[in-house]
């Protein structure tokens, strides 16, 4: 039997690289976030804010190419699934880079002065490692179609999940002082941010569970 | 009772005078009302000569469903068709063996009459192939004579509805059929086979010769004749297939791979060799 559809195997291989290169571009854009929040570098926040047009072009190229394909190519099958799961991947992708400038936006409200409290910091810098960590392990999921690297994405999710949980209590402890409550609501919504990083890299995993077997199912209930 | 033979090149149309499951002489025979009915291939061979083309093939046909044959040349989707309106044996060494069930009936029981088989089973070719001496009128009423049976405007009238033609040639009934454009000689071919009430339409590439609009046309009315009949579609185009079936088979090789919900061969498909098919990665 010959191989047939050589172009259109090559069109899609490019497709996908295109569009996990945009989760390149997130772990990049997430490091000078963590690095201006870490640092309370306004200007490298002004940068990561700036820089998020790049995702979002790459976000219009790779839906403009996944609906070429659909149109010209009509893809069928594990390539159909493929072609699926890249709209989600490169959505995820597009909703990340927004959380860093999400993150980015407040770090100015933060201010020059040192942080109020320092173990709170630290599980923040601790949930940008892990959510870090989640990114660069759910573009190595897809790439590899590889299931267990993907449901390993769970385990790491929650233990962002439980240092949020941990941030959000030292917050309700944190004191009387108007200006030390304000920077720790501000730092509320910095884990929130990492969080749902977490979140969208949880849900590529997913897309390549549906990939390999067919069948989407959630790795984890969100509703409990 | 004649034993007349349908032809490629004379069209689908069958001339029995019975009705199937009724052979002459048998009054106890059940009758047959004419609705959609289901088919089943059990355990069905077929030989040219001493090559082995369809292999031990056992598959169900829905009624009022339209399942979609696919797979390579030579896997021996045509062969199929041709086996389940009986064409297959009238091929000099050519054989099959095994059983066709329309319903509970053995097709290929001894006690049943060819000729009503063929009038039970309709056939649609790849080219259009109206016959060329007649006019419309004509070439859907032939079937109706070649089975003596009435031949009145209405029921020629109700065939060309069933079609989707009648509107494009109701002022034109008395004009030649080849002179109708590939299309619309496809709908009339398939009027023809409406004409004698068929419980199962065979379609072997039925839109392979035809432009978008009139193939567009003819996986229209694939959908709208379920609600009649039965329907067995042989394909190359795997998009028809998806649009048209709600069932599709896949065959390699004389064999069956795979049979499952369109839906499903074409997103998720059980087996490699499937997959592989279906998404170009040979054939």
């Amino acid at each position: 039997m010959a191989t047939a559809r050589l172009h259109f195997q090559e069109e899609l291989k490019g497709l996908e690289n295109q569009c996990l290169g945009a989760l390149d571009l997130v772990v990049v854009t997430l490091d000078r976030t963590l690095e201006a929040l870490d640092q309370q570098d306004v200007e490298l926040a002004a940068i990561v804010i700036a820089d998020d047009d790049r995702i979002d072009g790459r976000y219009l190229e790779v839906q403009q190419g996944i609906l070429s394909l659909l149109a010209l190519q009509a893809p069928v099958a594990s390539d159909l699934r493929v072609v699926a799961a890249l709209l989600h991947v490169i959505k995820h992708a597009e909703r990340m880079g927004d959380q860093c400038v999400n993150i980015a936006k407040l770090i100015p409200i933060v201010g020059h002065e040192p942080p109020k409290d320092a173990a709170m910091m630290e599980k923040i810098a601790t949930m940008g490692r892990l959510a870090r960590s989640e990114v660069a392990q759910s573009k190595q999921a897809f790439l590899l179609r590889d299931m267990e690297v993907a449901e390993d994405l769970v385990r790491q999710d929650a233990q962002i999940n439980r240092l949020n949980r941990e941030v959000f209590r030292r917050a309700v402890e944190i004191g009387t002082d108007v200006d030390v409550r304000e920077w720790a609501m501000t730092m509320l919504l910095v884990a929130r941010a990492l969080e749902r990083i977490g979140d969208n890299a949880v849900d590529i995993g997913e897309q390549v569970a549906f990939v390999v077997t067919g069948l989407f199912r959630e790795f984890s209930d969100a509703s409990h | 009772m004649t034993d007349q033979r349908i032809s490629e090149e004379t069209g689908a149309v069958a001339p029995p005078v019975q009705r199937l499951g009724v052979p002459e002489a048998a009054p106890a025979a059940k009758k047959v009302a004419s609705e959609a009915r289901a088919v089943r291939l059990e355990a069905l061979n077929a030989w040219y000569g001493d090559h082995h083309t369809i292999k031990d093939l056992t598959l169900d046909f829905a009624a009022n469903r339209a399942t979609a044959l696919i797979g390579p040349s030579g896997s021996g989707k045509s062969t199929v068709v041709r086996c389940i309106n009986r064409m297959h044996e009238e091929l000099p060494a050519a054989r099959a063996e095994g059983r066709v069930l329309l319903d509970e009936l053995d097709l290929y029981d001894r006690a049943v009459d060819v000729t009503a088989v063929r009038r039970a089973i309709g056939m649609v070719f790849q080219k259009p192939n109206p016959f060329p001496t007649m006019s419309i009128f004509d070439n859907v009423a032939a079937g109706l004579r070649l089975t003596s049976r009435k031949v009145d405007d209405e029921h020629v009238e109700g065939a060309l509805r069933g079609a989707n033609l009648w509107e494009e040639v109701k002022d034109r009934l008395s004009k030649p059929g080849i002179g109708l454009s590939g299309g619309q000689q496809q709908r009339l071919c398939i009027a023809r086979a409406l004409a004698v009430e068929p419980e199962v339409i065979l379609m072997d590439e039925p839109a392979s010769a035809l432009d978008p609009i009139s193939t567009l046309k003819i996986e229209e009315l694939v959908q709208e004749l379920k609600s009649r009949v039965t329907i067995i579609i042989v394909t190359h185009n795997m998009q028809q297939a998806a649009r048209v079936a709600d069932s599709t088979a896949f065959m390699l090789e004389g064999e069956l791979v795979e049979v499952g919900p369109t839906e499903k061969i074409f997103t998720n498909p059980a087996d490699e060799r499937t997959e592989r098919y279906v998404t170009g990665k040979f054939g």
